[in-house]
């Protein structure tokens, strides 16, 4: 350790660890620490960082590189990183322009700190940094094609009438023709913005009691045909027509011509429930005034232009002679019809919570609102950006409004009935929006993240509140679509799915390229000055949130767990679809961090165990883990390479051909998972117990992994159960073990 | 991307390069470590190398600048050698081509380690294959008439200074050798200083259109120096000294720079200022095989006034001046892993953790 004059002792764990990395660890970090001082709630470590530097430098960064690492104590945020050297070269993008009191900074991280801080142990942390310099020296850092970020960082004649039953007023709110037909449109309010001009019309509504649905009756085509079907449904035509008549609006403005409205709630069988509602409407050819006139209730002189009641009335003209037009109705669409209309079997609405308005998140909570899916609560603390016009359902005009208010008021005028509410909050930072994103959660049969953002996934995987949870989201080349979603008891949760995912994108061969645009250094999207969003075309965002938008009502009806992806050929429009299998998982739950190890693991191990008896086998273990929830997922072990050497009484774990296999993994798996421990199998009546030999292996890792920052694991697999020790600085390494037959 | 390393042997040599084709040529071995000792931070280098070449049972070139111990030490424990069966069979790894200068041919009186080499490099010249030699003095020909051999029968596998070694080229290869030395008068004196009829090369590689040079200059003294730059520039060959990665010769001698030390730092003459100071490229990587650099004054290499030098010269190139003894750091010194590609060179810095578990087998479990 290179030790400058100043050196405080840390306040924020991020910095401790850090120190610890660079002074601990058992191979050289190519960083060397040079003070730390504590100042204005900040841990400032100073360190210089060797980055691996071509000879060739499209800019010049040096050998050694001294920075300064600025953490917040409570690490709320990403530690800011400035360069220490007077001469570091300007006009870079990715560097701040002012060179600041810390030195100028560099724009190192491109992810959100909730997104980042899942997987940034000390080591990763001056890897990326490392990183950074490196591909500023070849000037790989702002790629060709991505695209320029904003300087300041960042949502025959119709009646239509309402959907469901008929409202208790009628106003009419627009009118008109075309080609001599008209289209009038009526509310249950009168709408402010009713153009001046519109032609107005009497509305007549008449309620008839239940109609169980039956054989259809013949169209009437005048007052008296209407009248005696109305009889027959149990209605009174002439009445309460009569009654209407002599009402003020008609009287006052008597030269209207109307609209009789007749709706009736609809059966399926007596007794049953009302299904729905069917409204005939009818116009007759003459006024308001004529047609009081004629049907004996008003009296009406046309010298003096007086029209008012007449008392008695008289009798009406024949009805016969009173024609009807009748006009074709449609009524505006509720949840229930949309799913009638849209063959959405379910019985009822969902209650459902978006996480993320984005691309995936707009487009699929509108398709399923045509699908009268049920009620969403949108999520989102974002605006809209105009490059989001190019793939989600927002336009131009929300451009530069939040991004869940505008998806909501898009989505609540899709159908007759609003479906969807907004909270504009960031699910893991809600701050005063938190009761209400918890309430929302609460109510929620499933909370569907489309935030694209691991850290929301694993927010969702432990929240309590949630009843089920779902992830869709985008592989990073947008050819892709994926969806994992928890079964109805939570018995896999989504942090277990993704892991298993990522084995899948990283094992299955049928997701061969699934991650390839991934940059192993990032989570899936970014969004910050360095945002890879990439080139997306918006029939490909359609075409695959059409689809999961169709899997998501799927879920709703079923409870079990789910893995799936849709691969879309660019080239050849053809759309394959690859589910993977979803294994359950044990749950280890240890004093201050959790394991889960998949059932199919620990068959794995359990069967190449059996097949190497009477000699001990072993290998590597593959999971992923997320430092900031402390959970480690492990996933895959990997059989002992052909070098290794395995006895009765000992298993030396071999490495042949044992890199690139790792490395293949991680690459495939867009860097999330790795080499996570060992693994080996003891004999029959062995039992778990570590030998002498096993806690060597236990040193041993401890030795190579423990200051990295990264967790280990110790796996010994015998005949009825297996023992699994971890390690995971800062915390006391635990173990514990599992029954192979009860779970 | 073709990849350079050198290992750390303390002030020995060992360079193995690894070809985009996947051809090898390894330029001495001498596996320095005590295994008895568990201080001695010098690597397993028969172990660094087994790993390295995995199945592969054979070397394309192995070169043996010259035979002192520290260019060749275990090198008959680790090498199929073909003029005695006790040096045959198991995993012995082969040679498919030998390069060694005359000297190592012709040299007398000689014991151990080099008496074994010189029998194999002889046994291989004698029977015309598998052998490159470098340099042909008269007593070379003498050598094989003494053997009833045509010295004619054996020109083509002889190499002169100033001419590519025919084992490889640029198209087919990406590589190619230019010998700057032995010169034949190297060997033909009564006496044959080896460390001075050593090899001295260029490898000229080239990706991408990019040309890197590497310079290989064994142990030999600021004189022979003095005369390659003098003979190159005389034949228009300037070039051929251009260098972005310099092996300096001798672990760091000051006597590779100058017959004097100098006061705290060696100054050369001005031939070699000018292979050092105008033919090092931007950027340039100067390789120092040796133990680390002393703070005090010492007899034997490393000096640390040749290495002051070394050092000023790296910093004005904008390169950097490596001590394979102190790379990564001094107390746990790795392989210097270089590669070289259509950005010249890069020193790859991979750190350890899980990777480094990885790449090497477990401990015993029981």
């Amino acid at each position: 350790m290179s030790v400058g004059t100043e050196q405080d002792a840390p306040e924020s764990v991020r910095a401790q660890e850090l120190v610890a990395y660079l002074t601990a660890a058992a191979d050289y970090p190519f960083a060397q620490l040079v003070s730390v001082k504590v100042a204005n709630a900040r841990d400032l470590v100073d360190l210089v960082v060797e980055p691996e530097l071509a000879q060739d430098r499209v800019v010049p960064i040096l050998n050694s590189e001294p920075i300064r690492l600025s953490f917040h104590h409570e690490d709320l945020c990403a530690p800011q990183v400035f360069s220490q050297r007077n001469n570091f070269p300007l006009e870079l993008v990715h560097t701040t322009v002012d060179r600041g009191e810390h030195g100028r900074c560099l724009c190192i991280w491109e992810e959100n700190w909730s997104d980042l801080r899942r997987n940034l142990t000390p080591q990763a942390l001056v890897e990326r940094i490392r990183d950074w310099f490196s591909r500023m020296a070849r000037g790989a850092l702002h790629q060709d094609g991505q695209p320029l970020e904003p300087l300041i960082p960042a949502a025959s004649d119709t009646l239509v009438i309402p959907a469901g039953p008929p409202p208790t007023e009628w106003h009419l709110v627009y009118a008109t023709q075309h080609q001599e037909r008209w289209t009038v449109i009526t509310e249950p309010q009168p709408h402010p913005n009713t153009p001046p001009g519109v032609p107005q019309f009497a509305i007549f509504p008449l309620r008839l009691p239940a109609q169980v649905h039956g054989a259809l009756h013949a169209r009437p085509y005048d007052l008296e045909g209407l009248r005696v079907l109305v009889d027959s449904m149990g209605g009174d035509l002439v009445r309460s027509f009569g009654d209407w008549f002599v009402g003020p609006d008609q009287l006052r403005a008597s030269e209207r011509r109307m609209f009789l409205l007749v709706s009736t709630p609809m059966l399926k069988a007596a007794g049953g429930n009302i299904e729905g509602w069917e409204t005939w409407a009818f116009m007759p050819a003459e006024s308001v005034r004529e047609l009081g006139v004629r049907i004996g209730r008003t009296l009406y002189d046309a010298e003096s232009g007086f029209l008012g009641p007449r008392i008695p009335p008289g009798s009406p003209d024949d009805l016969r002679g009173i024609k009807l037009f009748g006009w074709r109705v449609v009524q505006r669409l509720d949840r229930a019809r949309a799913r009638l209309l849209s063959g959405n079997n379910a019985r009822g609405d969902s209650a459902l919570v978006a996480i993320g308005a984005g691309a995936v998140g707009s487009n699929i909570v509108a398709n399923t609102v045509r699908a009268g899916i049920g009620t969403w609560t949108i999520i989102d603390d974002d605006i809209v950006l105009p490059h989001n016009t190019v793939r989600q359902l927002q336009g131009n005009v929300a451009v530069g409004l939040p991004k869940a208010e505008t998806s909501r008021r898009l989505v609540n005028q899709l159908l007759a009935e609003g479906a969807a509410t907004d909270i504009r909050a960031d699910v893991l930072a809600p701050g005063g929006q938190a009761e209400a994103v918890e309430r929302a959660f609460a109510a929620a049969d499933l909370v569907v993240d489309f935030s694209a953002s691991p850290a929301v996934l694993g927010h969702l995987a432990d929240h309590p509140a949630v009843k089920r949870g779902a992830s869709m989201f985008f592989n990073p080349d947008g050819s892709d679509l994926v969806v994992l979603a928890e079964d109805g008891e939570r018995a896999l949760r989504l942090d277990e799915a993704e892991a298993q995912y990522f084995l899948a994108a990283a094992a299955d061969p049928r997701l061969t390229g699934h991650l390839d645009a991934a940059r192993l250094d990032l989570v899936r999207y970014a969004n910050a000055c360095q945002d890879l969003s990439r080139p997306l075309p918006p029939w490909q965002v359609q075409t695959l949130c059409g689809i999961g938008s169709g899997r998501l009502i799927s879920v709703l009806a079923d409870s079990g767990s789910l893995g799936l992806a849709w691969r879309l050929d660019p080239e050849t429009s053809a759309v394959t679809t690859v589910a993977f299998e979803l294994s359950g998982v044990r749950r280890i739950v240890f004093p201050r961090f959790r394991l889960t190890i998949s059932e199919v693991l620990l068959a794995k191990m359990c069967k190449l165990r059996r097949g190497a008896a009477p000699n001990e086998t072993g290998g590597v273990l593959i999971g992923s883990f997320d430092l900031r929830r402390g959970v480690i997922h492990v996933v895959d072990a990997v059989p002992a390479p052909p070098d290794s050497r395995q006895s009765p009484t000992y298993f030396i774990r071999g490495k042949k051909d044992l890199q690139p296999l790792v490395d293949g993994l991680t690459v495939r798996s867009a860097g999330t998972l790795g080499y996570i421990g060992e693994w080996h199998s003891h004999p029959d009546g062995a039992g778990v117990a570590p030998s002498r030999d096993d806690e060597g292996v236990w040193r041993h890792l401890r030795e190579h992994i423990d200051p990295t920052g990264s967790p280990y694991l110790m796996v010994i697999c015998a005949a009825s159960e297996t023992l699994i020790r971890a390690g995971w600085r800062p915390h006391e390494a635990a173990e514990g073990v599992v029954d192979h037959g009860r779970r | 991307m073709h990849i350079v390393r050198f290992f750390p042997i303390g002030n020995a040599d060992c360079c193995l390069i690894e070809l985009e084709n996947g051809r090898r040529i390894l330029f001495d071995f001498a596996d320095m470590r005590d295994p008895d000792d568990d201080t001695d931070q010098r690597c397993d280098l028969e172990k660094e190398l087994r790993d390295i070449l995995s199945d592969a049972k054979e070397i394309d070139v192995v070169a043996f600048t010259h035979l002192d111990t520290d260019h060749c030490q275990r090198a008959r424990d680790v090498f199929e050698l073909e003029h005695a069966d006790k040096y045959k069979g198991g995993d012995r790894i082969k040679i498919k081509t030998m390069w060694v200068p005359a000297a190592a041919v012709l040299e007398k009186g000689i014991k151990g380690q080099a008496r074994t080499l010189r029998a194999e490099a002889r046994h291989r010249f004698i029977n015309g294959k598998g052998i490159r030699v470098f340099s042909r003095p008269d007593q070379l020909d003498e050598f094989l008439r003494e053997r009833d051999i045509d010295p004619a029968k054996r020109r083509n596998i002889i190499t002169d200074a100033g001419t590519f070694c025919p084992e490889f080229n640029l198209a087919a290869d990406g590589v190619e050798f230019f010998v700057h030395s032995p010169f034949a008068e190297h060997a033909d004196g009564e006496i044959i200083v080896r460390n001075n009829s050593a090899l001295f090369m260029q490898a000229a590689f080239e990706v991408g259109g990019r040309k890197t040079r590497l310079i290989l200059s064994a142990d030999v003294d600021h004189e022979v120096i003095d005369n390659i730059v003098r003979v190159t520039k005389y034949y228009g060959n300037g070039e051929r000294l251009t260098w972005d990665i310099n092996n300096v010769p001798h672990h760091s001698s000051y006597r590779s720079l100058a017959a004097e030390k100098g006061d705290g730092e060696t100054e050369p003459s001005k031939r070699l200022k000018w292979l050092y100071e105008e033919q090092g490229q931007s950027g340039g990587l100067l390789v120092s095989t040796s133990d680390p650099i002393p703070s005090k004054d010492t007899d034997q290499p490393p000096h640390r006034e040749a290495a002051a030098y070394y050092k000023r010269i790296a910093n004005d190139i904008g390169g950097s001046y490596v001590v394979t003894m102190e790379h990564p750091t001094q107390g746990k010194p790795k392989p210097l892993i270089i590669e070289i590609g259509g950005g010249g060179h890069k020193v790859r810095k991979s750190v350890g953790g899980s990777a480094a578990v990885i790449r090497n087998a477990a401990p015993r479990a029981g």
